[in-house]
């Protein structure tokens, strides 16, 4: 046995250690949302982590950190070893305020957490129970405007979506109105149709078979566009003067310190699996638009999130 | 002669809770009866705990009241025991450790126990669970410490 | 007629050899989880949602539902063997079936518990097939006063529950709501009662309660009374009920499953209370109620029936309006979209054979629960049989396990010891750990309700008595607590009457 032959062989193992090395994901791979069990988020994950194990052939498993309004499965991610293997799924609520709040908590999506990509998104649209006898979003302003006692909106939690796009109505709208908080989107619009709360604003997806079976009535639409499934539906912009315009979506991201490698191959492998038939039929079916986009493209839209709901903070 | 019977027993212990409870909600927002905060309910019950707590001591002064009987000791603290045990191994011990220790420890807070019979039972009964949720179900638990 | 054409339909879905495996593979599995204390439908649903993507709508759905009703099976089974309620329904369970287990009676328990399912199982399922549309209404006419003054009817029957003094049931029922509200407050978002934990903040688990108060404690109960005395275990008699058991049970039975029935369709809570309000009706029906807390057929029939019937018609508002009753509803509706199915008001339209075939096949899973589990009462009680020094550490690890697979968590485990440990102190002050349970189940659903009920009305109490169907539970609520308070008197004035 010569030195050189020992080299030779060492030089020719050495490509196969380091693709060992560069194989990710490397183990178990831990997904963590802060909705529970079966809730619409947790359905969607679930679906994305299956196609995922799948295509990685190691357990990916989906944690349910619920509790603290998000803080704790954002601090989880946030302190987890920067090596790809425990991704947030997240989606817009208080803590992208908490940015604002608190810079130092480290937990938030803007300094403690990187984005990797974003799965979808969604219209949100505003809903009235029919007894209200409005037909679009200026009649509801004027109502909401001269009620004595403020009119009443459902939510699925304070600092959810569904909370802070009101709350956005309120401010633009220059209205009050009183917020009450259901366990789902599905109880707000029971409780919608049992004429218990005046208003609310959900996502599209939900909303749309009690929209289209005139359960509920929708009054404006509140992206920035009218949204092709319902043509006729204006959109607030339209119907008021404001320049109000939310949207829910719902984003993968990773702890700050990951390398950019595993970033991009993460993204790349979301988004490969997000054209798969089963993902694909459960977000289009929930109304998702599907969105995959990169990580500096989803960085910005997170970055204009944290603009767009500033003027919550004041 | 003051002697603990069931009802001021039970009245000692809901006395306890219910003044826990109501100091630990004073570090919540009350509200109003219309906007109810999260520190109202609890106090309303920390409040009725204290009645029943002093409706059970005044009756417990009466004759009618039944004493509370022989505490079974060793069953008492040594199966909350097996339970901690388990606790405190299946994490670095792996689940066969955990078991066999919550298994003996169960066991031994029983009338008879015999060394052999025990570590056979709990040996074989572990072993099987382990069997059953680590490679039949797949649950993410080890068979053994991690070394 | 059309229901005969739609139930044809069904059938014939349901009938096909893959459906009818699927619908084995759910009840079996459903059963198996039912009966490990632990992981739920829901954790299991959530692991498996992923294999049904290689099923078909309708087999996916068969195969789920199985499960959740499977579970039920499988509860009552460990309810009535070892006092250890697998589901937060199968608590009433452990109330007259586990003591009609220590009588001797495990078999006959666990026969009457197959049978009125069954029986409940097929009047409900006729029951959606008939009625399910209307009945969805009914699902929306229920606003938060309703809840609140449902659950707190609810609650005061939980007093009902009690053998022993009713001034400490009332605290244990006080105390199991305080145990509820740890946790994260859905209205405000305050983190109560929970010291920092990460654990707290969720909630204390009802598995963990469960567990620890009621399956460890027992077990604790169990070797001090061996202890105490010397005696044996009563022989276990037959396997099959006796004819006065049977005869005793044909009333609670119906009247259970009718009760479900309607408990189930309420989103959000009914089908829990579906077993507790049954018993409630039972003791107060009954014409020696003292039986009730020591082995009285009733007390068993009618729960076990409700409990079914509750789990069948929770399916009626997630299949007819799209809206799930509960988090295994959502995952079914989950599971749904991954199919490329959108739930809603449509789908009994646009979908038939879905609609019909799962309808259809809940009868047939009815029918395979009922011929798996009689045979295996003769297995189980043989395993009651067992000298307890050996089947004693065997409970203890099945629930150390169990309690453990929830979340994974050794602070849930602690909390099963301490739970264990105070189970104990209040057994022996008289203090029994049903009424807590329940309290703890409907709470927090009580306050949330309340809350609402006053930022709805504006402050103002009158909105639970100017509903009429909240009118109409607070009512029966203060009937119940005469009931409950007017023997008590009556039997306070005969003592004294007897002392002169």
């Amino acid at each position: 046995m010569n030195f050189k032959a020992l080299l030779t062989a060492a030089a020719l193992l050495l490509p196969a250690t380091i693709s060992q090395a560069d194989k990710f994901p490397s183990g178990p791979v831990e997904i963590v949302i802060a909705a529970g069990a079966g809730a619409g988020q947790d359905i969607m994950v679930r679906a994305i982590a299956a196609e995922l194990e799948k295509k990685w052939a190691e357990p990916t498993v989906v944690l349910n950190k619920t509790g603290g309004n998000q803080t704790i499965a954002d601090g989880y991610v946030a302190k987890a070893k920067p090596d790809g293997h425990t991704i947030l799924n997240f989606g817009p609520n208080r803590s992208l305020l908490a940015a604002k709040n608190d810079p130092n908590a480290g937990y938030d999506v803007v300094n403690g957490l990187v984005p990797v990509t974003q799965v979808n998104k969604q219209p949100m649209v505003i809903v009235t129970r029919n007894s209200l006898g409005v037909s679009n979003l200026a009649e509801f302003v004027e109502l909401a405007k001269s009620a004595e006692d403020p009119m009443i909106y459902g939510d699925n939690g304070p600092g959810g979506i569904l909370d802070l796009s009101a709350r956005r109505l309120m401010v633009d709208g220059g209205f009050e109105l009183t917020e009450v908080s259901y366990q789902s989107a599905n109880d707000v619009l029971r409780a919608l149709m049992g004429d218990e709360v005046d208003v609310a604003i959900v996502t599209l997806g939900v909303a749309t078979s009690y929209i289209k079976n005139n359960m509920i009535t929708a009054l404006a639409v509140a992206s920035a566009e009218r949204n092709a499934a319902f043509p006729d539906i204006p959109t607030a912009r339209e119907s008021i003067d404001t320049d109000f315009a939310v949207e829910h979506w719902f984003g993968f991201f990773v702890p700050k310190g990951t390398p950019d490698e595993i970033i991009n191959q993460l993204h790349s492998d979301i988004v490969e699996v997000l054209g798969t038939e089963s993902v694909k039929n459960l977000l289009l079916n929930g109304g998702f638009e599907i969105v995959g986009n990169s990580p500096a493209e989803f960085a910005k839209v997170v970055a204009d999130e944290v603009e767009n709901w500033k003027a919550l903070m004041d | 002669m003051f002697r603990f019977n069931q009802d001021n027993a039970a009245g000692a212990l809901f006395g306890l809770f219910g003044t826990v409870i109501i100091v630990l909600s004073q570090q919540y927002p009350l509200g109003t009866m219309r906007q109810m905060k999260a520190g109202y309910v609890p106090t309303v019950l920390g409040a009725m705990l204290i009645v029943i707590a002093v409706v059970l001591v005044i009756r417990g002064f009466s004759s009618t009241s039944e004493p509370m009987g022989r505490w079974a000791l060793r069953p008492w603290l040594l199966v909350p025991s097996s339970i901690l045990a388990f606790s405190l191994l299946v994490q670095t011990g792996g689940l066969v450790l955990a078991g066999v220790a919550c298994m003996l420890l169960a066991a031994a807070s029983g009338l008879e126990f015999r060394w052999r019979e025990q570590i056979i039972l709990a040996t074989l009964v572990t072993g099987s669970a382990a069997m059953l949720f680590i490679k039949a179900l797949g649950l993410p638990m080890t068979f053994f410490p991690a070394i | 007629m059309e229901l005969f054409d739609n139930l044809i339909l069904g059938f014939s879905v349901a009938g096909s050899p893959m459906n009818i495996l699927l619908c084995l593979v759910g009840v079996m599995v459903g059963t198996l989880i039912g009966v490990l204390p632990g992981i739920g439908p829901v954790g299991a649903l959530a692991m498996l949602l992923p294999v049904t993507f290689y099923l078909t709508p309708t087999g996916a759905l068969i195969m789920l539902a199985g499960i959740y009703y499977g579970a039920q099976y499988g509860g009552s089974t460990t309810a009535i063997l070892v006092n250890m309620p697998g589901e937060s329904s199968s608590v009433v369970t452990c109330l007259d079936g586990h003591q009609m287990a220590r009588k001797g009676r495990a078999g006959s328990a666990l026969a009457i518990a197959a049978l009125g399912s069954f029986f409940a199982g097929t009047v409900s399922t006729l029951l959606i097939a008939v009625a399910a549309v209307p009945l969805s209404r009914v699902a929306l006419s229920f606003g938060s006063p309703e809840y609140f003054s449902l659950m707190l009817l609810g609650l005061v029957g939980a007093v009902v529950l009690a053998s022993g003094s009713i001034v400490k049931a009332i605290g244990m029922i006080v105390l199991g709501v305080c145990l509820g509200l740890v946790g994260t407050d859905v209205s405000t978002g305050v983190q109560r009662f929970t010291f920092g934990s990460p654990t707290l903040m969720e909630g204390i688990d009802f598995v963990t309660l469960a567990l620890g108060i009621m399956g460890v404690t027992e077990i604790i109960l169990n070797l001090a009374r061996r202890e105490a005395t010397t005696e044996v275990i009563s022989k276990i008699e037959s396997l099959w009920p006796s004819r006065e058991e049977a005869k005793a049970s044909v009333g609670p039975v119906v009247r259970g499953t009718l009760i479900g029935s309607v408990l189930g369709l309420l989103p959000g809570g009914g089908g829990v209370l579906a077993s507790y309000a049954s018993y409630t009706m039972e003791k107060k029906l009954a014409r020696d109620p003292r039986r009730f807390g020591n082995g009285a057929v009733e007390g068993l029939a009618g729960p076990e029936s409700a409990n079914n019937a509750g789990a069948q018609t929770s399916f009626i508002p997630m299949l007819t309006l799209g809206i799930p009753s509960n988090a295994v509803m959502a995952l079914l509706v989950g599971a749904m979209m991954i199919q490329g199915i959108a739930p809603g008001p449509d789908v009994m339209l646009e979908q038939p054979e879905l609609f019909w075939g799962i309808i259809a096949s809940m009868w047939i899973g009815n029918a395979m629960l009922l011929v798996i589990n009689l045979p295996l009462i003769g297995l189980w009680v043989s395993l009651l049989k067992v000298p307890y020094r050996l089947l004693c550490p065997c409970i203890a690890l099945i629930c150390a396990v169990g309690a453990y697979s929830v979340n994974y968590s050794i602070t849930d485990l602690w909390f099963v010891a301490g739970f264990a440990f105070l189970g104990y102190i209040f057994k022996k002050v008289g203090c029994e750990a049903a009424p807590l349970v329940l309290g703890f189940i409907l709470g927090p659903g009580l306050e949330e309700n309340l809350r609402r009920s006053m930022v709805v009305g504006r402050g103002d109490p009158m909105i639970f008595l100017n509903r009429p169907i909240s009118l109409a539970l607070l009512t029966l609520t203060a009937v119940l607590i005469l009931f409950v308070v007017l023997p008590h008197f009556r039997q306070s004035r005969e003592v004294v009457f007897q002392d002169d």
